[in-house]
């Protein structure tokens, strides 16, 4: 398993999220290229997906749900569940036990938030704070562009027009 | 119903009410005796709760903003009932956040919206009570009238009394003056069993005591005469910090304060208040919480696992 440190500036989380990204297009290409290392498979093989950050220190805020729900509204329930995930970011706190703790609150929350809105996309906790130097750079939704083999990044909520970039990536 | 009868009945009221006042007496210590939690850390029965509300039975009721709904659990937390789902229709919220209660009734308010929603005790919505600003404290009076803090914009943040149709009964403003602010002037408060007003300021180390018309009594700072930074956004100064949180009185008139970002221990600590102002000791809460609720068997409600629990104490005086 990779060794994910805690990233603290937006670019560190960015070139972390680059790896990450580089990782998840490398399994289609272990499973049918194993012996090629270095061969890109074709872009049709490839899926195009999409992380959304959650910042779970403004779960108070009624706006900020609100664009949440806005994004998810707009998402067919069948993409979301497979190429749409959500990384539960929370701020820092005083020491390993407190951010157990946070992981877990955090956790709860949305299980019982994504119930009650139907949110269909699986999520993880961001237990190890990777994520927290991108969503204070404003980036709420980064695409992974698999036809222009690029990463794209969005802020939330996603401008009007947007959405449908993004829709149109996901489901081309 | 003779002599006797009442007092049979009265025995039995004090004797349910004594485990909630036991200790009563002179202040010079307060602590907390958790006797009920609602929710936990794996637990979704509550996910943010926002407002609370008790009744004589003991059943209790929470607004809930992650699911936007309102929720009736039992005395012994078991949820009885749910309400509500996001909208703007009858019976849904957008961003909940107050609750009060009073006999079978109860008022909640939606953070944006102008007027406060009355339930019954089963949750069933009743109507829409109107209100000309947005409210910032709610409190549901034994007569039925309603009291609220209001915003004032640009109009100073102001003092209510309504009936329960919204008729404007009473009102008088919570500033001092104008140039304080955009939201300076927020606050909680609650009532005495006279009907007289304390009321604790968010953004202002300021602590008052009203009558029921408006008119001073004290005022009292608590936190070193500390204020709240400010931050100026499209060239409205806004309050960032707060000073106070909530006021809640007690069975025997005393003011329990919850203290803001400002105080030592931020959203924790309680400044316990005699009637006429006078600290009589503090305590700290056992964890973070948005509000303080005191029921009318004198059990206190406060927050724990940032919103996913509900906690339910005994007060003990020493």
């Amino acid at each position: 398993m990779t060794d994910v440190r805690p990233a603290h500036g937006a670019a560190r989380s960015l070139a972390l999220a680059a790896v990450l990204f580089a990782a998840a297009f490398a399994l289609p290409r272990a499973r049918s290229e194993s012996a090629e290392v270095g061969v890109q498979p074709p872009a049709s093989e490839q899926r195009s997906s999409c992380w959304v950050l959650v910042d779970m220190d403004s779960f108070f805020c009624g706006a900020c749900l609100d664009h949440l729900l806005e994004f998810s509204r707009a998402v067919p329930a069948r993409v979301q569940e497979e190429r749409v995930r959500g990384i539960l970011v929370f701020g820092g706190s005083a020491g390993p036990e407190e951010t157990r703790r946070r992981a877990e609150v955090v956790r709860t929350k949305w299980q019982g938030f994504s119930r009650a809105n139907d949110i269909r996309f699986p999520a993880a906790v961001d237990a190890d704070m990777a994520f927290s130097g991108l969503l204070k750079a404003g980036i709420g939704v980064l695409v992974f562009d698999a036809r222009a083999g690029a990463v794209r990044r969005y802020p939330l909520p996603v401008p009007r027009g947007r959405l449908e970039e993004i829709m149109r990536i996901l489901v081309d | 119903m003779n002599i006797r009868r009442s007092t049979v009945i009265v025995l039995l009221a004090l004797a349910a009410l004594g485990p909630a006042f036991a200790g009563a007496g002179p202040v010079g210590k307060v602590s907390l005796e958790e006797v009920l939690a609602i929710g936990g850390l794996r637990d979704a029965a509550l996910l943010q709760w926002t407002g609370v509300s008790a009744d004589a039975a003991g059943n209790i009721y929470v607004l809930d903003a992650l699911d936007f709904s309102l929720k009736k659990f039992g005395p012994d937390g078991r949820l009885l009932k749910k309400a509500g789902r996001k909208g703007q229709g009858p019976g849904e919220f957008m961003a909940p956040r107050l609750l009060a209660g009073s006999g079978s009734r109860l008022y909640a308010t939606d953070q944006n919206v102008f007027g406060i929603y009355e339930f019954d005790s089963e949750l069933r919505f009743i109507r829409k009570i109107p209100c000309p600003a947005l409210v910032l404290a709610l409190r549901a009076l034994a007569d039925g009238n309603l009291a609220a803090a209001v915003v004032g914009m640009p109009s100073p943040a102001k003092l209510l009394v309504m009936d329960g149709q919204g008729r404007l009964l009473s009102e008088f403003p919570l500033a001092e003056s104008r140039d304080t602010g955009l939201l300076m002037d927020s606050a909680s408060f609650a009532l005495d069993r006279q009907g007289q007003f304390y009321i604790a300021y968010l953004f202002r180390d300021r602590v008052e005591k009203r009558t029921r018309d408006g008119q001073p009594l004290w005022g009292k700072s608590f936190l070193g005469q500390k204020t709240a930074a400010t931050t100026n956004v499209q060239n409205l100064l806004l309050p960032k910090e707060t000073c106070f949180k909530d006021v809640a009185v007690d069975a025997f008139g005393h003011v329990f304060v919850l203290g803001g970002k400002l105080s030592k221990n931020p959203s924790r600590d309680v400044y316990v208040l005699d009637a006429n102002g006078a600290l009589l000791t503090t305590f700290t809460l056992p964890e973070p919480s948005h509000c303080l609720y005191i029921d009318g068997r004198n059990y206190l409600y406060a927050r724990a696992d940032e919103g996913l629990t509900l906690k339910k104490y005994r007060i003990l005086y020493d």
